[in-house]
């Protein structure tokens, strides 16, 4: 039977590894995030050949995830100020078609998962201007045209912007592709 | 103070090897579950349209409305694999990946002539012929995961699209005599 002091080392050691691999991860994670103004997206998903901190990143993310090359998703949880994405203010969204071959709005939870059943604005369903532009509100406050409620969200909420069959040049642009602006109206006090 | 060396090397020690484990464990386990989630689901060499355990798909991939998946896993140890479907117009792509997750194959519509997809994968120790007409390859690993993926658009899938997706075919392959 083992000392305890050899016991002690064995468990710390072990804490320690987890701790690294932990911090590793997180490390390898945000840098490999792509930030255009309040969206963050990333590019890992779908390679092959990866290093092994980023292959365990994507199978975090989930084993079985989309190549980039058919998807690339950006998440959005603060405006463009900086705070958090919450369900007492309203929000507008200001942009033009995005460079893909289908892209869809949708609301997710504070977690990032897509709320079920919620409603999405998508490049077939949205109502443009005549020049092409759309707003999307979100929020509590009923709104004509494009309208994402957030009503029966507890906490904070995200926005997630889905890109299918992305284009590859506006995806590599130093200034990334066009997303809509993310602009706070106002919130109920 | 030699007891203290031993002491600070072999927590070091045990610290690099959890710390590797983790890191090279992870994505074997993540597969792993992910596989004996299919395997309940009766999808193993053979694909399953909207698993009835949402966990089935959800250990594979986020759940997301745009995206309709059919999803099987497989083993070509002993057969080779052969995936066919015939797919109306619509976006639609096949992706493989191996045991430790990699994404070794993507076919999405502009690759195929009239919706036509099959795809043999094949063991290191498989010998045998492949049609010509078929896109054949060896899998990076014994066991793997194919993931038919149809975009939605719209919320709804299209109902020859969801009737391609339940009629899709992942089973062992039998060469022609």
């Amino acid at each position: 039977m083992a000392r305890p002091g050899t016991m002690a080392i064995i468990a710390g050691g072990m804490l320690a590894g987890l701790i690294t691999a932990a911090a590793a991860l997180w490390w390898v994670a945000e840098g490999a995030s792509l930030r255009h103004g309040p969206w963050r997206s990333s590019l890992f998903p779908g390679v092959v050949d990866l290093d092994p901190y980023s292959r365990a990143v994507v199978a975090l993310r989930g084993a079985a995830a989309l190549h980039h090359a058919d998807a690339v998703y950006f998440i959005a949880t603060e405006d463009e100020t900086g705070a958090a994405l919450s369900p007492r203010c309203d929000y507008r969204l200001d942009g033009r078609d995005l460079p893909a071959r289908w892209w869809s709005i949708h609301l997710g939870n504070q977690d990032l998962a897509l709320t079920s059943g919620g409603k999405s604005v998508d490049r077939g369903s949205v109502v443009r201007g005549a020049d092409g532009a759309y707003t999307i509100h979100v929020g509590p406050t009923r709104r004509d045209g494009n309208w994402l409620a957030t009503g029966g969200v507890d906490g904070a909420f995200s926005i997630h912007v889905h890109l299918y069959r992305p284009e590859t040049a506006a995806m590599l642009d130093r200034g990334g592709p066009a997303l809509p602006r993310l602009v706070r109206e106002g919130c109920a006090s | 103070m030699i007891r203290h060396l031993a002491a600070a090397l072999g927590f070091l020690a045990v610290a690099a090897l959890t710390h590797v484990a983790i890191i090279l464990g992870l994505p074997l386990l993540a597969m792993h579950i992910a596989m004996g989630a299919l395997a309940r689901e009766d999808a193993a060499s053979r694909f399953r349209a909207e698993p009835q355990d949402p966990a089935a798909v959800h250990a594979l991939v986020s759940p997301n409305p745009d995206l309709t998946h059919a999803v099987c896993s497989f083993d070509v140890q002993a057969r080779a694999v052969r995936i066919a479907a015939t797919l109306p117009p619509g976006m639609w792509s096949l992706s493989l990946y191996a045991a430790n997750t990699d994404n070794y194959l993507i076919i999405s519509e502009d690759q195929v002539t009239d919706g036509a997809l099959e795809v043999i994968i094949y063991g290191s120790n498989y010998r045998g012929t492949f049609p010509a007409t078929s896109i054949a390859l060896q899998s990076p690993s014994r066991q793997g995961v194919a993931v038919l993926r149809v975009i939605a658009g719209a919320g709804a899938i299209a109902p020859a699209m969801a009737e391609a997706l339940g009629r899709a075919i992942c089973e062992p392959y039998t060469p022609a005599p």
